[in-house]
């Protein structure tokens, strides 16, 4: 029976790799947006 | 469903939420890739390859119950304008695309031992090309208007119609002569797949879910802030201005 080790590495690793850019794409702007809107309401309240 | 429309008690139930799916999640991934690799047996036909069906199969799952969803969020948002709703849809856009695309890529790398080709025109890997073309589509036409009120308007109405390539994708390998093997899952008369090779394949099914979960609240906690840093430097402005 044929050795499928390298598809199935790569099916595997095409998908991890898919999934976690997207991961941590996804948290890195949501944390970079929730610190840039705790900032701008710590500014506000500053200044008022 | 409106007293979920406050973006404040969204977050604060995400916030809940989130440490339970992102647990639950990798155990379903860790247990679900342990089972697909080391404990289901080789098909009898296909050999190890049938291992590549275990995170296929699961991606091209959530790219169509992902579409499914953002359809559901934008009539939500056309008929009841909940706000949610729509960037709930935003969010999920390219949390698909990415689904699909893996659905395609890791198709492609299993047809090529098993049909001696990495791609064919046949109906159901062209509507899934086409499911790939309308979350696209869906993202393009937001960032194709100025006006977010049009911008999501415009693809609330795309997502809705797209919803007929749903249907076409399912019964695609039932209508036409294709070279994708028919249903063997979800089908009536039950699944053809043996017990040993259904539990990975449900197990990762719903770590694909869970996962889906997981980024679409962190997306749209994403949004939500960012639509609040818009109105807090609008604020500033005006305040400047007046002073």
């Amino acid at each position: 029976m044929a050795d499928y080790t390298f598809s199935i590495a790569l099916t595997y690793g095409i998908s991890g790799f898919g999934l976690l850019v997207l991961g941590l794409l996804s948290y890195r702007a949501m944390k970079k947006t929730e610190t840039e809107a705790a900032n701008l309401r710590r500014m506000r309240k500053g200044i008022s | 469903m409106h007293k979920f429309a406050n973006p404040a008690k969204f977050n604060r139930l995400a916030d809940k939420m989130l440490p339970w799916m992102i647990i639950l999640g990798l155990v379903a991934f860790v247990a679900g890739v342990y089972y697909a690799l080391f404990d289901s047996p080789a098909d009898y036909q296909q050999g190890n390859s049938v291992r590549m069906m275990y995170v296929h199969v699961p991606a091209a799952w959530a790219s169509m119950s992902v579409y499914g969803f953002m359809a559901v969020a934008s009539f939500v948002t056309l008929v009841w304008r909940h706000p949610l709703a729509l960037i709930a849809a935003k969010a999920a856009a390219p949390i698909g695309a990415t689904f699909t695309a893996l659905a395609l890529l890791t198709g492609s790398l299993w047809g090529k031992p098993m049909w001696g080709t990495y791609w064919e025109w046949d109906g159901r890997m062209t509507s899934v090309l086409v499911l790939l073309f309308l979350y696209i589509g869906y993202m393009a036409l937001w960032q194709a208007f100025e006006d977010d009120e049009k911008a999501g308007r415009a693809a609330s109405i795309l997502a809705l119609v797209g919803v007929v390539n749903l249907p076409i994708i399912k019964f695609s390998v039932e209508w036409w002569n294709t070279l994708h093997q028919p249903a063997s899952v979800m089908r009536i008369g039950g699944p053809t797949i043996a017990g040993d090779m259904l539990i990975p394949l449900f197990v990762l099914g719903i770590a694909y879910q869970l996962y889906f979960a997981v980024l679409l609240l962190w997306r749209m906690k994403f949004e939500i802030n960012k639509r609040k840093i818009d109105v807090m430097r609008q604020m500033a402005m005006a305040g400047k201005d007046e002073a």
